[in-house]
């Protein structure tokens, strides 16, 4: 990759695995799974950006909020949701 | 003074001239001067030099941008002791390349082309013949019962690369014009090149000799870059460019956002692991160096004028530029030699490979680092264009190769739309590597006219993964689709147990790294040159799992009704 910025491919790693880290922490079931589905799906969107500018947290997060959309399901709204 | 006719191996300077060596060690001297440049506003000075025979002024284009005109003063010299004292005292240029081939140049002599040497010299063929010289080449292989080792006991002669002789021990003497040798070696030749230190076998390095108009002796253990960067000086001082001895021009500064947009190498997708049925690979031929040619790419034409949208650069088209000239007459060289000689043609393909990477190399004197990512933009924007043409189709794309699922009129669209020239293969299947759950864009494996495979099969796994992996893809090529390949994963088995099961030799440990080799042994990993002291035998065992998972992962692990792995354990 590039000879001063990081390799997309690594730093979108570094991402997904801070992410894993929080999701694994959530202490609600549900939700951990549909974070850890999100990030699973950043690659495609990786591609995607490849030539952009972009940040890959924006990468990630713009995947986990897509995967969320695909799903047809809101997040739970509340501690007893 | 008889003249002779023969190919020039090599050229000794000596006081007054160069001796020339030519095919069958004949060796003829040429008298002659060495020229020296000098930037100096006392020429007469320099004349003080005793060496120093004469001297002319002359105007050459000065770098970074080759518009402007500077005054230098070029001396004659008797002999290359006073161009090295020369080198050290004033502000020489044009070191590069070699006074050798600078004096070789102007006599009109290229290296290993054919040559009369008489009264005056004077070249026999074409400076871009593509006839292979005749020359007798001995290659001389040790080996032992590890594989091919400088060390070997037993040895193999081959001339002109068919086996004449083989034993063990001392091997008797053999005369050539060019001797390649791994290990000890008894023969009787002007040129001797050590294959452990070269980077390709003789035939290929005399292309190299040929292409960088350089001697076999320098160019024999160089690396790529001096090849390319001596055809780019050639031609720089055909157009009295000066060569200069460090790279002269720095970066300029550029936003964080500029920074982050171009400062990226192709593009590579991360594609879905599993097997693809009917699939196509269109490969953009020589991709980078035709970017660098057709897009007129050279540290002299970027932002220049804003003739080629590069991104953040821009590409004057209004004057050739030096790099582009210079890559230009290498692609159609290669072009040419592919339908006559592979080799030949592989030799000058590494050159065209290093020519986009030492664009961007900090110390290329021929290097600026804008040329460089200009090449890498348009190079993604032409797999970018290829992969809208191809759509969902598309299943992997790597820099200038992408492969998909469909006919042979989607590549011709994707030709007419990058206007760039391609290879279209067809496979039956196409099977996608994963690791962790992604695919591996460098790791497939695929059945066309035969199999191709990347990085399924390293040269550093041991040799009984090695042996594994192809018994177990010549398997595979049975099938006919990745419905098919279902149906051999059992012989697969069969296969994996055999192997689980042999006795293993002592070659199936050895494990080939940077050209040692080693065996992994009870207690770490050993030397096999100290003989055969057993093997760690789980070790093998874990990795030739591994091996046979890297096989069938993608091919069990895809959607639908497919059998696990564990099914058939």
């Amino acid at each position: 990759m590039g000879r001063t910025i990081p390799s997309l491919t690594d730093a979108i790693r570094e991402e997904q695995s801070r992410l894993i880290r929080v999701a694994m922490k959530i202490r609600d079931e549900r939700l951990r799974a549909k974070l850890i589905q999100g990030i699973e799906s950043s690659r495609l969107l990786q591609d995607a950006f490849y030539d952009e500018i972009a940040d890959p947290q924006e990468i990630v997060l713009l995947s986990i909020i897509l995967s969320m959309c695909d799903c047809g399901d809101r997040l739970p709204s509340g501690r007893n949701s | 003074m008889i003249a002779v006719i023969g190919y020039l191996l090599d050229a000794i300077p000596k006081r007054g001239g160069l001796e020339v060596v030519l095919d069958g060690n004949r060796r003829s001297f040429v008298r002659t001067t060495f020229p020296i440049y000098i930037i100096t506003d006392e020429p007469e000075k320099v004349m003080q030099y005793p060496s120093v025979l004469s001297y002319e002024r002359e105007e050459w284009f000065a770098p970074p941008d080759y518009k402007r005109k500077i005054t230098l003063f070029r001396y004659e010299l008797d002999s290359v002791n006073a161009f090295y004292y020369l080198v050290k005292k004033c502000n020489v240029v044009n070191t590069f390349p070699s006074v050798v081939t600078q004096t070789l140049l102007r006599l009109g002599v290229l290296p290993t082309h054919l040559i009369e040497v008489g009264n005056k010299v004077r070249l026999m063929e074409p400076e871009d013949s593509l006839v292979e010289p005749k020359l007798t080449i001995v290659t001389v292989e040790r080996y032992d019962w590890y594989g091919i080792t400088p060390k070997g006991r037993y040895y193999r002669v081959y001339r002109n690369y068919e086996l004449i002789e083989e034993g063990k021990g001392v091997m008797p003497r053999f005369t050539a014009d060019i001797a390649e040798c791994i290990g000890n070696c008894n023969v009787e030749s002007p040129i001797v090149i050590n294959r452990t230190r070269s980077f390709l076998k003789a035939r290929q390095l005399i292309e190299w000799s040929r292409v960088g108009r350089v001697l076999l002796r320098e160019v024999m253990y160089s690396t790529i870059g001096k090849v390319l960067t001596t055809n780019e000086a050639v031609h720089a001082l055909r157009r009295k460019y000066i060569v200069p001895r460090i790279k002269t021009n720095v970066e300029k500064l550029k936003t964080l956002d500029e920074l982050s947009y171009m400062d990226k190498g192709g593009l590579i997708l991360i594609p879905r692991p599993g097997c693809y049925n009917n699939v196509k690979q269109i490969d953009f031929s020589s991709m980078y160096p035709t970017i660098i040619s057709r897009f007129n790419i050279s540290p002299e034409t970027v932002d220049e004028c804003d003739d080629v949208d590069a991104g953040v650069h821009k590409i004057c088209t209004k004057r050739r530029g030096l790099v582009a000239e210079a890559i230009e007459w290498l692609i159609d060289r290669k072009e040419k030699l592919k339908s006559i000689d592979e080799e030949r043609a592989e030799a000058v393909k590494w050159i065209l490979v290093a020519s986009f990477g030492y664009l961007g190399y900090r110390h290329s004197r021929f290097g600026r680092i804008e040329a460089y990512e200009s090449v890498t933009y348009i190079a993604r924007k032409t797999l970018r264009k290829a992969l809208q043409v191809l759509g969902d189709r598309a299943i992997h794309g790597i820099v200038d190769s992408v492969a998909y699922q469909g006919d042979k009129s989607l590549a011709e669209k994707v030709r007419e739309v990058t206007g760039m020239k391609l290879k279209v293969e067809s496979y039956d299947w196409f099977v996608i590597s994963e690791s962790g759950g992604d695919g591996v864009p460098t790791r497939y494996f695929a059945r066309g006219n035969g199999m191709k495979v990347r990085g399924v099969i390293r040269r550093n796994m041991p040799n009984l993964v090695k042996d594994f992996l192809a018994n177990a893809l010549k398997v595979m090529q049975k099938a006919d689709s990745c419905e098919e390949l279902l149906y051999v994963i059992p012989d697969i088995y069969t296969l994996y147990r055999e192997y689980k099961r042999r006795n293993f030799e002592p070659r199936d440990y050895v494990i080939e790294v940077n050209g040692n080799y080693l065996i992994r042994g009870n207690s770490g990993f050993y030397n096999a040159e100290l003989g055969f002291h057993g093997g760690d035998r789980e070790y093998y065992l874990n990795y030739l799992n591994r091996a046979l998972s890297t096989l069938l992962k993608p091919i069990v692990g895809v959607p639908g009704n497919r059998p696990s792995l564990a099914s058939h354990e």
